[in-house]
């Protein structure tokens, strides 16, 4: 189904990155193709940055040491599993309401049209 | 290069400092890996925003605090430096000559909006004069160039300033000595030029001394009890800008209102409507500011 621009949004840049680093450290670069792969949604270098920023303010997720400064990963920390955990558990369970009441509401739009 | 490359260089750039110490070369890279396209300009151009209107400090709790009081005390010393500008061009606008309509509540305004201006300065000059000897005396014991020079330059930009300042004002003495030579083809452009001149040596003198000191501060990296003084005294100072807008607002109203009467003529008001904008925006970067380097001075002192 196609989407428009005024669609509500579950793509919070933030909880992409933290969706991203879930399945282990990445850099920047890394970070942008496997969002890219896994929800289609392309993050813009400035609010890539702008969330790890926040992300990393909050001790949610931290920098690997070492390497190349130019492409340093980041990992989530302790709390940043448990944050994720978190809202992955509440959008689980909006998303489960939201089906059962779709399934109900279905078949009454199907009448009526 | 191409053009693109180009600016999202100069975007990548124009971020904070402290947002380009920690993510500059990542964010750089990532540019340049991505073959960003004309989107990804526009992207970082709202990010760059971001950053300047909402930083964010990484870091240890007290490390971001600290950052936040020294960010808070560098904007207010720009906004204040920009608020001088613009009590300065006011005051040219309707105070020299007076406007006829400069009278009643304007003048009672204007009177005000000069004595806040001048107490501002006083305190501001005085807690930091204070405060650059506890950043200066230790950085020339340690030999620490790269903190004492941009320490020093605002005082050397200022000597700098008051030599040209003093030969306009040889030169704008010699304009009125020989008024109808002077404003006569072509040394009527040649005046118009030197005052041209000497308001942006003005302004750019104010945005380097605004700057320098901002760099002796970051590189100086004074701890957080100290930087509490000069938000405090920030705090104090965005009072008295916001005292200065709001006195400005008034005064040019009344003159607006006594426009039939001569008040202000359209050269005057374009002037001085201008700098009462600036000092409203500079009032409220200020404010904001303020407010949130005194929210992170509360708090213990120490991890």
């Amino acid at each position: 189904m196609p989407r428009v621009a005024d669609d509500p949004k579950w793509t919070d840049p933030g909880l992409l990155v933290m969706g991203s680093l879930a399945d282990g450290p990445k850099h920047g670069y890394a970070m942008v193709q496997d969002v890219v792969e896994t929800t289609g949604v392309r993050l813009g270098p400035g609010t890539l940055y702008g969330a790890i920023a926040r992300l990393e303010a909050r001790g949610l997720i931290e920098a690997l040491d070492g390497g190349d400064t130019r492409r340093r990963p980041y990992k989530l920390t302790m709390r940043g599993v448990e944050v994720l955990e978190q809202q992955l558990a509440g959008m689980q369970r909006f998303a489960a309401l939201g089906r059962r009441r779709l399934t109900r509401l279905s078949p009454v739009l199907r009448g009526a049209s | 290069m191409k053009a693109r490359e180009r600016l999202q260089r100069v975007l990548v750039a124009s971020y904070p400092p402290s947002f380009r110490r920690r993510y500059g070369d990542e964010l750089a890279s990532l540019v340049e890996d991505n073959d960003s396209p004309w989107r990804d300009s526009v992207d970082l151009a709202l990010g760059v925003g971001r950053a300047w209107v909402a930083p964010v400090f990484g870091g240890a709790p007290l490390e971001q605090r600290r950052a936040r009081l020294q960010t808070t005390t560098t904007t207010v010393l720009g906004a204040w430096c920009a608020s001088l500008l613009a009590a300065g061009a006011f005051a040219k606008a309707v105070d020299d000559p007076p406007l006829s309509g400069l009278h009643g509540g304007a003048l009672t305004a204007y009177d005000i909006g000069t004595v806040v201006v001048e107490a501002t300065a006083a305190a501001v000059l005085l807690a930091g004069f204070a405060f650059w000897l506890t950043v200066i005396i230790p950085a020339l014991r340690a030999r620490r160039r790269d903190v004492a020079l941009p320490a020093l330059a605002p005082a050397l930009i200022v000597g700098v300033w008051l030599g040209i300042t003093g030969l306009v004002a040889l030169f704008a003495e010699h304009i009125v000595r020989h008024r109808s030579i002077a404003l006569s083809w072509p040394r009527g452009a040649l005046t118009l030029t030197v005052l041209l001149a000497w308001g942006a040596v003005t302004v750019v003198c104010a945005a380097g001394c605004a700057a320098s000191a901002a760099v002796a501060l970051r590189r100086a990296h004074v701890e957080f009890t100290r930087l509490r003084v000069s938000t405090f005294v920030a705090g104090l100072a965005t009072v008295g800008i916001a005292a200065q807008a709001a006195a400005s607002v008034v005064c040019l109203a009344a003159l607006l209102r006594a426009r039939d009467v001569g008040g202000v003529g359209p050269r005057d008001g374009v002037f001085s409507a201008g700098s009462v904008v600036v000092v409203v925006v500079v009032a409220a970067v200020a404010g904001v500011s303020a407010v949130r380097g005194l929210g992170a001075m509360r708090g213990p002192h120490t991890t």
